[in-house]
């Protein structure tokens, strides 16, 4: 998947300009640290994106959402600096130099030299009046003794978080999904959502408690995201940023491809809140946006999937659970489409590491794909082979079933199907021990995504794990009542010699 | 300014204009609409309706029966020798209730600082999208009923919002460097008092109205009417 990320980044945003490094270095090398020597690295690494007047509107801005910053607004994110103040100089230079996850801004610390961002950020703060006027010198907010995080500080964290009505925007489980969530808009007017705050690893200010007691006493200038620095002082502050960093789980998950299918009790529930399905680990995979075929999608709101599958004598089920901050309901005119998700199964086995293209298979080699559907909750079988070759099977070889639920900004959905079926000719057949390719397609409609415009996953795998086989239960039994019944014997044999033979020495 | 050229620009406006000996003058008149109003669409409240009610009708356009248009802004520009603006005593008061902004159109002078106060039992946060101005950007739960915001500095107007409820609380502030400034009442009424006699030019703004300039001619003889129809966007 790295190439398609590197790809985007590459082809999309016109830089970083790698190929020349000694060039670069001529200008900072002379004059130190200088506005003049900012605009000239500012035109050679950053005019595409954040333009020649510093608008955000460079020609690659088009691509990016969030969009790259309007310097001239004189409004940033991620500062140190109290409500609508000004960044100082170290927070310019901190984005500056370790960019932004999760957008285009990458960091510059491997290509620029420290005094080159350092003319940078001279250079950019050139765009907005408020910084000539200026006058008092920018000071970071006071972050106070830490509060270390514990079940006690949670808890008051959480309090805060219903008080305050964060979840207004950020959902009561944090997932972004709150009732305010969909109407926001930044400054300029472009949608933003609400940080989804069960993944930290994508907090474009850093996911310690630390960097979450800056944004609630910050604020994000130029978001609809408000200071709260009112109405918490710093034991609270501490609290609502253990709090929120305990939604996230303690580690970035690590992709781990391969989906163990677990043996059912029974029949494979198609409810997700079924508790068979609440058991056992899942494993995460991350999607992209598809940006390979016309229409592209270069802002997916999805980022990751969940995966989890059962199975028994007769059926696989297959649960995947991904994050999306409303139910969308079609609304052509607003463009506005159902929300979905697709499995994608090769229709045969290959031999060794050969499988089809991962974007819906090949004319050579076609893909199975189970899809579900939210608004109308129904499941259905297709074929592909390529994005815009997809096939519904007909009524006769329908034989996928599932059932999904939107809970707190979740979506968890499954679908099964027999082991094997008879339509071999287009149905992926499973058998104990063989690993099956999977991939994952989704899509979030309140984010225009429709068709091609969707996340997509790379290959992964899915195994139903060969049977322990009976014996491995009969053989210990047996072997253990062998041993005892000779020991057994051997210890009688051994007591009647030794009665014998005392019976000899009495004698 | 002193009493001497007081008398001096009277003496030159007499000159120039009219009989009467005068130094100051005023300005009212009422803003119109221009053709049929609008279709304004009734808001449908999704979220904290014992709050903020079930329904309501936009702010952003706010007509009599008669179509005369409230909240539209009168600004007499360049006013030479004109007073400078006065900084109220006290901290002028910017209300959150019903989940609505009170007033929907607030003139703050150069120099004057809000007491923004929340009486509503819920968060709001109130978002100021100032460019020469120091932005805002608060929450004000309802443990927190008054914020006190910086001094406002430089002239602009600035859209208000609140984002927890958009589309449904906003507002504007006028931060005016002269005391020549009126926004029109419920009736599209205004009136603006002690301009010194001369000819000015008058700019009409309303949020979503077309910006309306023409030039009046202020005397102390007769107070001045400007009746204004605004065209739709």
């Amino acid at each position: 998947m790295w190439w398609i990320l590197v790809g985007l980044w590459v082809v999309l945003s016109g830089g970083p300009v790698f190929a020349d490094e000694a060039e670069t270095a001529k200008p900072a090398a002379s004059g130190g640290v200088s506005v003049e020597a900012g605009k000239v690295i500012y035109e050679k690494r950053c005019i595409f994106c954040h333009g020649d007047a510093g608008m955000g509107d460079g020609a690659a801005s088009e691509r990016f959402w969030p969009k790259p910053r309007d310097f001239n607004m004189g409004l940033f994110k991620y500062r140190t600096t109290p409500s609508g103040m000004l960044p100082t100089d170290e927070d310019l230079f901190k984005v500056v130099s370790n960019g932004l996850p999760g957008t285009g801004m990458p960091a510059w610390s491997d290509i620029l030299k420290e005094e080159e961002r350092r003319s940078v950020i001279q250079y950019i703060k050139t765009f907005s009046k408020r910084f000539a006027r200026q006058k008092e010198p920018l000071k970071p907010i006071e972050i106070g003794p830490e509060i270390a995080s514990s079940a006690e500080s949670i808890e008051k964290g959480k309090a805060l978080f219903t008080e305050l009505e964060c979840f207004k925007c950020h959902g009561t489980e944090g997932r972004g999904n709150g009732p305010s969530a969909l109407e926001l808009t930044d400054d300029k007017g472009d949608p933003i959502l609400p940080r989804n705050l069960t993944k930290n690893w994508l907090f474009r200010g850093g996911g310690e408690p630390k960097d979450i007691y800056l944004r609630i006493n910050t604020g994000l200038n130029g978001t609809p995201m408000p200071s709260f620095a009112d109405s918490l002082d710093n034991e609270k502050s501490w609290h609502v940023a253990n709090y929120v960093r305990s939604l996230s789980p303690a580690k970035k998950p690590e992709m781990d491809v391969v989906v163990r299918a677990r043996r059912a009790p029974g029949v494979i529930p198609t409810d997700p809140n079924d508790p068979l399905w609440q058991e056992g680990d899942d494993r995460w995979f991350p999607m992209v946006g598809q940006v390979i075929r016309e229409p592209r999608h270069f802002t997916p709101t999805i980022t990751d999937v969940r995966v989890k599958s059962l199975y028994n004598d007769n059926e696989i089920g297959v649960m995947v659970a991904w994050d999306d901050p409303s139910q969308s309901k079609t609304d052509e005119s607003a463009e506005i489409f159902g929300d979905a998700v697709a499995i994608q199964f090769p229709v045969e086995l290959y031999p060794g590491s050969k499988k089809p293209y991962f974007l819906m298979g090949d004319e050579k080699k076609p893909v199975n794909l189970w899809t579900w559907k939210s608004e109308t909750g129904s499941v259905s079988e297709s074929n592909a082979t390529g994005i815009d070759q997809e096939k519904e099977q007909d009524g006769g070889s329908q034989e996928v079933s599932g059932g999904g639920v939107y809970q707190n900004g979740r979506y968890r959905v499954v679908m099964k199907r027999s082991l094997t079926t008879q339509d071999v000719a287009h149905d992926i057949q499973f058998q104990q021990g063989k690993f099956v390719p999977v991939a994952f397609h989704a899509w979030d409609g309140h984010n225009k995504e429709v068709a091609t415009k969707r996340a997509i996953s790379h290959w992964y795998y899915v195994v139903i794990e060969p049977d322990i086989p009976k014996s491995v239960y009969i053989y210990p039994p047996v072997v253990a009542a062998v041993v005892f019944g000779l020991q057994f014997l051997l210890q009688r044999r051994l007591r009647k010699n030794h009665q014998a033979g005392s019976g000899k020495g009495a004698s | 300014m002193k009493k001497g050229s007081v008398v001096l620009a009277g003496m030159v406006v007499v000159l120039a204009v009219g009989p009467v000996f005068g130094a100051e003058g005023s300005l009212s008149g009422r803003i119109k609409l221009t053709g049929d109003a609008p279709e304004v669409k009734t808001i449908t409240i999704t979220k904290d309706q014992e709050v903020c009610g079930k329904e309501r009708k936009p702010d952003s356009l706010i007509l009599s029966k008669n179509n005369e248009v409230a909240n539209a802004v009168i600004v007499i520009k360049d006013v030479k020798g004109g007073k400078p603006v006065t900084v109220p005593a006290k901290n002028i008061e910017f209300i959150q209730k019903g989940c609505q902004f009170t007033p929907h159109v607030l003139v703050v002078p150069v120099g004057a600082a809000l007491d923004i106060l929340n009486k509503d039992p819920i968060t709001h946060n109130i978002h100021t999208f100032a460019v020469e101005n120091t932005p805002l950007n608060k929450a004000q739960p309802k443990t927190l009923p008054k914020i006190t915001s910086p001094k406002f500095e430089f002239p602009e107007t600035i859209k208000v919002q609140c984002d927890i409820h958009r589309g449904l609380m906003s507002a504007w502030f006028v931060v005016a460097d002269n005391p020549y400034v009126a926004v029109s009442d419920a009736s599209g009424a205004f009136s603006i008092k002690g301009i010194p006699e001369g000819t000015y030019k008058v700019e009409v703004w309303h949020e979503t109205l077309k910006k309306h300039t023409q030039e009046v001619v202020i005397s102390g003889a007769k107070e001045a009417k400007l009746e204004v129809a605004l065209a739709k966007k």
